[in-house]
């Protein structure tokens, strides 16, 4: 089983390659960035995002030494997604390095240390989840469904999911259905609005998110759309489990919730719809009440 | 339009109707009209005539209205039925969500009959939006039929 999303972003030849998210599922088109504005140009009209951002920042850090800090690469990630630890993986970059190791030897051995940890988290995950998994997400966390399905079928589970199309940018359509398709994974589509009288009917017995920031309370920030599908679970009694990296011992109603450009509403829509006015936060927040368990990244 | 200026406002969900928009323009606060996936009731159909009436909106996608309820941006939702019976109402898709989020707040729910429109909604579930297949192909078995929701009288009351 495999999806381009397990690894968005790769190194080569003194480029980094990136694939453009925004264009799945109609074509794998793959962008050639060796400058740090390009990098930075690609991160703001998001080809990239989640663990690509990630990859984007470790790679620029290596292809950009010598011209730019870490600490600069990462402020100006940040600039670009308010939202997103970006000096939390500075932290770690910096943590790492060793004398007389090359920078581009450490963030590989990092980044496949990194694919492990989330293999093991997927393990983890599906030992706690029911025989009959029926999962109800949103949006994507590139690949890691994949592998959750691979382990459940190794113990012996059926998993069905079911998937929110994650408007404006439908990453639930375009990313998750599709990756989940592609490898013959029960897999169903639904509007973000239908969670609720899914929930009602008992269609879903979990919820399983992504989590852009994690505190250590398990207070977490991920894709808009979150924060409802926790509270209606809550209400129905439903466990719901976000896989969380790296926890910070901070406040989440202080982290800045970035909010994108009005028209990006429209994503996808034909028509002019300058003259209206729109909102579009790209994350929220839940806070811990509302959590059964962060199911976290751990060596 | 920013968060820092979204405040006490009605949120609105289904198919708004003359005498909603009568309360709208009495009440005289910003009005939240989400998408109302998958027809799109709230740009082809609320938007226009919220604009006529030359009442203050903003528009979003369904999903970012929990951000508006945790950061208590909406002070009041107001609910189109199609059917009205003694047990409840009949709404649009998303009225459960909606009814429930607002419960969950705390906030009123104000109901009232919905409006008419001769507009084609193309749209009948999540497989396309604005007409248009976000799919490598169509796959019907996949996609989950958006329908109408029964909300039982016991939600509505605060």
């Amino acid at each position: 089983m495999k999806s381009p999303l397990l690894f968005p972003v790769t190194l080569k030849d003194n480029k980094i390659i990136v694939l453009d998210e925004t264009q799945i599922p109609f074509k794998e088109e793959y962008i050639e960035v060796s400058s740090l504005d390009k990098v930075l140009g690609l991160l703001k009209e998001m080809k990239t995002r989640s663990l690509g951002q990630v990859l984007l920042f470790f790679y620029s850090c290596v292809l950009f030494e010598g011209r730019h800090s870490i600490d600069e690469i990462s402020k100006q990630f940040k600039m670009n997604r308010p939202t997103f630890d970006f000096s939390m993986l500075s932290q770690i970059l910096k943590s790492q390095i060793k004398k007389d190791v090359p920078l581009k030897e450490i963030v590989n051995k990092f980044i496949s240390g990194f694919d492990l940890m989330r293999r093991k988290r997927a393990r983890e995950l599906a030992i706690s989840l029911p025989h009959n998994a029926s999962i109800l997400t949103i949006c994507n966390v590139n690949g890691e469904l994949i592998y959750l399905y691979e382990e459940l079928k190794e113990l012996g589970k059926q998993a069905l999911f079911y998937v929110c199309e994650t408007r404006p940018y439908l990453q639930g359509t375009r990313l998750s259905f599709w990756e989940l398709r592609k490898n013959n994974i029960p897999t169903r589509l639904v509007c973000d609005n239908q969670v609720a009288t899914l929930m009602k009917e008992g269609v879903v017995n979990c919820v399983i998110t992504g989590a852009d920031r994690a505190t250590t309370k398990c207070d977490v920030i991920n894709k808009v759309g979150t924060y409802s599908l926790a509270r209606l679970a809550k209400h129905f009694d439903i466990p719901f489990y976000p896989l969380t990296q790296y926890p910070r011992d901070i406040d989440v109603d202080s982290i800045e919730i970035e909010e994108r450009p009005s028209q990006e509403s429209f994503m996808y829509l034909e028509g002019d719809y300058s003259g209206t006015e729109a909102f579009y936060p790209a994350f929220d927040i839940t806070k811990h009440e509302f959590i059964t368990e962060c199911i976290e990244l751990k060596p | 339009m920013k968060l820092e200026n979204i405040n006490n406002t009605t949120l609105i969900w289904g198919m708004i109707s003359q005498e909603g928009l009568d309360h709208l323009k009495e009440e005289k606060s910003l009005v939240v009209v989400p998408e109302n996936r998958p027809y799109l009731i709230g740009l082809k159909h609320n938007i226009p005539l919220l604009k006529k009436e030359g009442i203050d909106f903003v528009y979003c996608c369904d999903n970012v209205l929990g951000l508006l309820f945790y950061k208590e941006r909406i002070k009041k939702t107001l609910l189109f039925y199609k059917e009205l019976n003694q047990n409840g109402i009949t709404g649009i898709c998303g009225s459960l969500y909606v009814t429930l989020l607002s419960k969950l707040h705390n906030i009123p729910i104000k109901i009232a009959p919905q409006g008419r429109s001769e507009i084609a909604f193309e749209d009948a579930d999540a497989s396309s939006l604005g007409g248009n297949l976000f799919l490598e192909e169509r796959q019907e078995n996949c996609i989950i039929k958006a329908g109408d929701e029964v909300i039982e009288t016991d939600l509505l009351i605060k």
